[in-house]
């Protein structure tokens, strides 16, 4: 059979870090750290916490997620449906159903992410350099009246339109030439204006405040549960783990590719983009906001502020900041803003190809299965780029549903036989680094704990005692009802047509492939 | 918090964090780059399901 593949270990690689690291690595991961930095303590017993979850759910599930398309050679549907049988289609369906419902509301945030761009070109006219306190505060609502008349507008709409005909210009091309071809340029690109970022922080002198504010441990909070589920949710979120990219990714590896280093590359580089901006982020906003007169109380809420739609500082305060440094500063909010367009698109462009993938094993051509995938983006995210009720509710739905996936990835191991699955899926496929017993005890106990943990906590905790707790149409609220109805809705359907997807995906198609830029790699 | 000096804790934990990832990292790095392990020259055959039947057209 021909189809397309990666053509080397490195082009793997950067493409398995582009799918991890997306715009929540700029945005979110700063956000959340700062939630545990204080008066006179820092951040640094959630990065342990953080750190800790890198190892026991991120890389685990990568790994599984990760063989599972490089033995079956399929989406997420096919590969289910190799390994378990047809039957079990369903469950890689649920997994593609919530990346693609995902790649529609995150076409919306990488046609904002384009939008400021345009603007910081422009070096947002209408902003002030904010000299002192008042200042600051006039450019603050400024910049969230901006934001507000964005969301939900026609411009958003267009924008969006723009980021889906980007991602289908890239993934038309092929797995070689668009996808990988793509990661091996906007990789690179997004650790050089990263570090660009933590240098010219340097260049400022020693930022001993943020550094403090960003590592400095505060023991007794690794006894409240919330920094637990914090440190757990963000590293189940933002290294792709349960999306089923990296499986998409993997049906494209060669056989014998190492699924744990291959990995642990992924995460680790993952993890290491977050550090790098929260290392320019937090010594940047401390230093600029800092000497504006804005007291280190308010310094640290505009840190921890979820902004308008859990953007975080990004569109709130980072197009004013960095107009108060002379000489750099629209360089510095362009290379800013470019950077968060890169991390949205590297990740977009792996959820695109998830999507082409899955339709292609449904015996659609290569570029059918492409356009296919365009007019769902384009026309689910539609009303989330018109409506920022329904984007809160996508976002919400679809975020925790990735617990979900997650957990169905453990299913699939352990249905499958955990120690089986290790020796025979993992370790007798070529690894140079083999998985020890440990993954056993991961998978028996550690990983669906962890999962079930988290999918209770936002169901129960975060998404009942409101009026509206069960109602499946109460947009733009954080509510039980909408997942599990949504989610209801989505798994009968997927149900009933597991007969007919199962049997498909499994199959051998001869269109397949991508003519002409096939590859014979079996 | 100080604005002239790393604290101890910090520093501790910056060591910790950034060390365990970047060498986490680069040893992974480094095994990707030394290639596959020998494969087994007869390996056993993969337990997957196939469809009956020719390929579809």
């Amino acid at each position: 059979m021909k189809r397309d593949s990666f053509s080397s270990r490195i082009g793997l690689v950067l493409a398995a870090l582009g799918m991890a690291i997306g715009t929540g690595n700029i945005w979110r991961f700063p956000r959340i750290a700062a939630r545990w930095g204080g008066e006179d303590h820092g951040a640094g017993a959630f990065l342990l916490a953080w750190l800790l979850f890198l190892l026991l759910w991120s890389v685990p599930i990568l790994v599984a997620e990760f063989t599972l398309g490089k033995i079956s050679r399929r989406g997420p549907i096919g590969a289910f449906a190799r390994v378990l049988g047809p039957g079990a289609a369903w469950m890689g369906g649920f997994i593609v159903l919530t990346t693609l419902m995902i790649a529609a509301y995150y076409s919306v945030v990488t046609g904002w992410t384009l939008s400021y761009l345009a603007e910081a070109l422009q070096g947002f006219p209408g902003l002030e350099v904010p000299t002192d306190a008042a200042t600051v505060k006039a450019n603050h609502a400024r910049a969230l009246a901006r934001f507000e008349e964005l969301a939900g507008s026609e411009v958003a709409l267009g924008f969006h339109l723009g980021a889906a005909a980007i991602g289908l210009l890239v993934v038309w091309r092929g797995v070689r030439t668009g996808v990988e071809l793509a990661c091996k340029l906007l990789i690179p690109a997004l650790f050089l204006l990263l570090a660009a970022g933590v240098v010219w922080v340097f260049s400022q002198g020693v930022p001993w405040q943020g550094f403090n504010f960003l590592f400095d441990p505060h023991w007794q909070d690794l006894g409240q549960p919330k920094l637990w589920i914090d440190a757990l949710s963000q590293s189940a979120w933002s290294t792709g783990a349960g999306w089923g990219l990296i499986l998409v990714y993997g049906s494209y590896a060669r056989r014998d590719e190492d699924a744990v280093s291959t990995n642990f590359t992924a995460a680790s580089g993952n993890n290491i983009a977050s550090m790098l901006s929260a290392l320019f982020i937090f010594p940047a906003v401390f230093t600029l906001l800092g000497a504006a007169g804005v007291p280190y109380g308010e310094i640290q809420s505009a840190l921890e502020d979820a902004g308008p739609g859990s953007t975080g500082l990004a569109f709130q305060y980072v197009p004013f900041i960095f107009k108060a440094v002379a000489g750099w500063g629209t360089a510095l909010t362009i290379l800013f803003f470019v950077g968060l367009f890169v991390a949205a698109l590297s990740s977009f462009i792996a959820m695109y190809e998830l999507g082409a993938r899955t339709f292609q094993d449904l015996g659609a051509s290569r570029r059918t299965a492409v356009l296919v995938t365009a007019l769902i983006v384009a026309g689910v995210g539609a009303p989330a780029a018109l409506d920022m009720d329904v984007f809160v509710s996508m976002d919400w739905v679809w975020g925790v549903a990735l617990i979900l996936c997650g957990l169905m990835v453990v299913w699939a191991v352990q249905m499958y036989g955990v120690d089986r699955y290790r020796r025979r899926l993992i370790n007798a496929t070529g690894a140079r680094k083999r998985m020890g017993w440990t993954f056993n005890w991961l998978f028996l106990f550690l990983v669906p704990a962890q999962g079930i943990t988290l999918l209770v906590w936002y169901l129960v905790h975060e998404g009942t005692g409101r009026e509206d707790a069960w109602d499946p149409f109460a947009l733009g609220s954080y509510n039980a009802g909408t997942c599990v109805w949504w989610w209801g809705a989505g798994l009968l359907v997927l149900m009933l047509l597991t007969p007919v997807i199962g049997r498909r995906s499994a199959r051998e198609h001869a269109a397949g492939g991508q003519p002409g830029q096939d590859e014979v790699t079996e | 918090m100080s604005d002239s000096v790393l604290t101890g804790g910090a520093l501790l934990v910056a060591v910790v964090v950034l060390g365990t990832l970047l060498g986490c990292f680069l040893l992974a790095l480094v095994l990707m780059g030394r290639g596959p392990r020998a494969v087994d020259p007869e390996p056993e055959p993969l337990d997957l399901w196939v469809p009956p039947g020719p390929p579809e057209p």
